[in-house]
């Protein structure tokens, strides 16, 4: 084999290499968890360069006719992937979508006039502050009025509702709420909580004029 | 006059009839391929529940495997994928039933290979949609694909110490209803699989291999283990949060064909009142054997051992 073939060889095999640096799969520059920490998606070339110009160049115009060019578009995740316990990466990865659904639900045919209550309930104290604002971000974004506080029940009565199943517990915890007055006919309480240890969703009710409801 | 004499420099270029069929030799002989396996959006969540526990005791599952249109996965890789899932649930004490569409329902203890292929019947599933339980439908599609014939060329040149590169992205998209036809719950499961034909790629990334821990291995071998059990385990999620979704809408109420639900891993927490700390973290599920690739189906997991005794978990709200 002639130097130049070898020459040649040896260039196309440096450029393949270096071109599998980019590749966001694991290979021999990149490590499965570092594989795993990418958080890829896959969009139209157009897309690309809209979100991302710097780094999707541009379909040229005789590239829009018939084919139709797509990127796999890698960000680096912000926290790794196991930096977090698993059912709290599981909730937050999600929590905006999920949230969304529920507030949704939640304000269907309400009166905007209403203030809301939103408090969430999770094992995790900073997870649970992050779910509570989200709600009532969106919330706030949908043009409801929020407030930052919660109705507080005594000691003793939450001594008692700690004997329920949590399925019962709310329930009476919103017919309290209504023979307290601590919430009016004009507010709305919106709970979100996890159930089973096992799971990695959020559930949600709302309390109104003293009758529970699960949204979801 | 001198007889001519052959070159003695080797037998490779002994004749040119031997010089011209070394690269093929050469490819023949280094069909070696590696599979690389990228889980993309939803594949990439963590999964919380153990597989291996019985997550689904009384629960009525109908899983429904639909062939996709555009080759990503053929009827015969939807009976396996049924297949398979349906012994995955069955592992974690559900009662399943696993139609591929266009085909009669399988019996609860009937296997798709118990059918002769000749008997095997291709009429409509004619049967009325169940009472109660959840209906699951799985449908896969080929997001993207891509093979360069360029690399070919250079790997055919180079008698493939170069290697060539297909590439190809699949969904597996799962929608999880009710039996009154309420959405529970949906997502798509995408997975990206690179895969590197040619000796040199075998040869290099199986040096590699040998200073790689366990979970960093790169083979067709540890592809197909890590996608399944990211795939059984998002999927196992799915259908988990969907019935717990469901048992919600239904205020709790024990559902029809079900005994009254226990929670053994309940987190209870009080309304106005401070939580405990967070529940103990799950071990990872230990992949089945067999595992392929998509668009060639998921085998069925070897029967599960019976559980361990379940720890006490530490749930929130429990007196300190």
């Amino acid at each position: 084999m002639s130097r130049t073939c070898v020459a040649i060889e040896a260039c196309v095999a440096l450029a393949l290499v270096c071109g599998c640096v980019t590749d966001p799969s694991p290979g021999v520059w990149r490590t499965n968890a570092e594989s795993r920490n990418l958080e890829c998606r896959r969009m139209t070339q157009e897309r690309g360069h809209e979100l991302y110009p710097a780094a999707v160049p541009e379909v040229r115009p005789r590239e829009l006719a018939g084919r139709v060019g797509e990127v796999l578009v890698c960000e680096g995740r912000m926290v790794a992937l196991t930096d977090r316990m698993p059912r709290d990466e599981a909730m937050l990865m999600s929590l905006r979508q999920s949230v969304a659904e529920i507030v949704e639900r939640a304000t269907k045919s309400r009166s905007s006039k209403a203030t809301w209550y939103v408090d969430a309930f999770y094992p995790d104290p900073r997870v649970s502050q992050k779910v509570a604002v989200a709600a009532r971000v969106e919330l706030t974004e949908r043009g409801h009025r929020v407030s930052d506080r919660v109705p507080m029940l005594a000691a003793g009565d939450i001594a008692v509702l700690n004997e329920f199943q949590p399925k019962d517990m709310y329930r009476f915890a919103c017919q309290r709420y209504q023979r307290e007055e601590l919430l009016t006919p004009d507010e709305l309480f919106l709970g979100l909580m996890v159930f089973d240890a096992r799971e990695s969703q959020l559930h949600a009710g709302l309390c109104e004029n003293g009758n529970w409801r699960w949204l979801q | 006059m001198r007889p001519s004499r052959r070159p003695t420099t080797g037998w490779l270029t002994a004749s040119p009839r031997v010089g011209a069929l070394w690269p093929l030799a050469a490819l023949v002989l280094a069909s070696g391929c590696v599979t690389t396996y990228q889980p993309l959006t939803s594949l990439q969540r963590p999964v919380v529940l153990n597989p291996e526990r019985h997550n689904f005791e009384d629960v009525e599952l109908n899983l429904r495997c639909i062939p996709s249109d555009d080759d990503a996965i053929s009827g015969g890789e939807s009976e396996t994928l049924c297949t398979s899932l349906k012994q995955l649930f069955v592992n974690q004490g559900a009662k399943v039933t696993a139609v591929v569409e266009g085909d009669e329902p399988l019996a609860e203890n009937e296997d798709l290979e118990d059918r002769p292929s000749r008997q095997r019947s291709r009429a409509k599933a004619t049967a009325e949609p169940p009472r109660h339980g959840l209906m699951i439908d799985l449908t896969a599609r080929r997001l993207h694909y891509d093979n360069w014939p360029i690399y070919w060329v250079l790997s055919v040149a180079s008698a493939t110490l170069l290697p060539a590169i297909t590439e190809a992205t699949f969904a597996q998209d799962i929608v999880i209803r009710d039996a009154k036809g309420v959405l529970l719950g949906s997502d798509s499961l995408q997975a990206r699989f690179v895969r590197y034909f040619g000796l040199g790629a075998w040869a290099l990334h199986s040096v590699l291999n040998l200073f790689r821990s366990s979970d960093e291995q790169i083979s067709n071998a540890a592809a197909k283990r890590d996608f399944s059990k990211d795939f059984y385990g998002q999927l196992s999620q799915l259908v988990f949060n969907a019935h717990m979704k469901e048992r919600a809408l239904n205020d709790f109420a024990p559902l029809p064909g079900q005994a009254p639900a226990s929670n053994p891993a309940n987190v209870p927490a009080a309304p106005a009142g401070p939580v405990g700390g967070p529940a103990a973290r799950p071990t990872p599920p230990s992949p089945p054997s067999n595992t392929i690739l998509p668009g060639l189906g998921v085998p069925a997991p070897a029967p599960m051992p019976p559980p361990p005794p379940p720890s006490t978990p530490n749930t929130p709200g429990a007196p300190p």
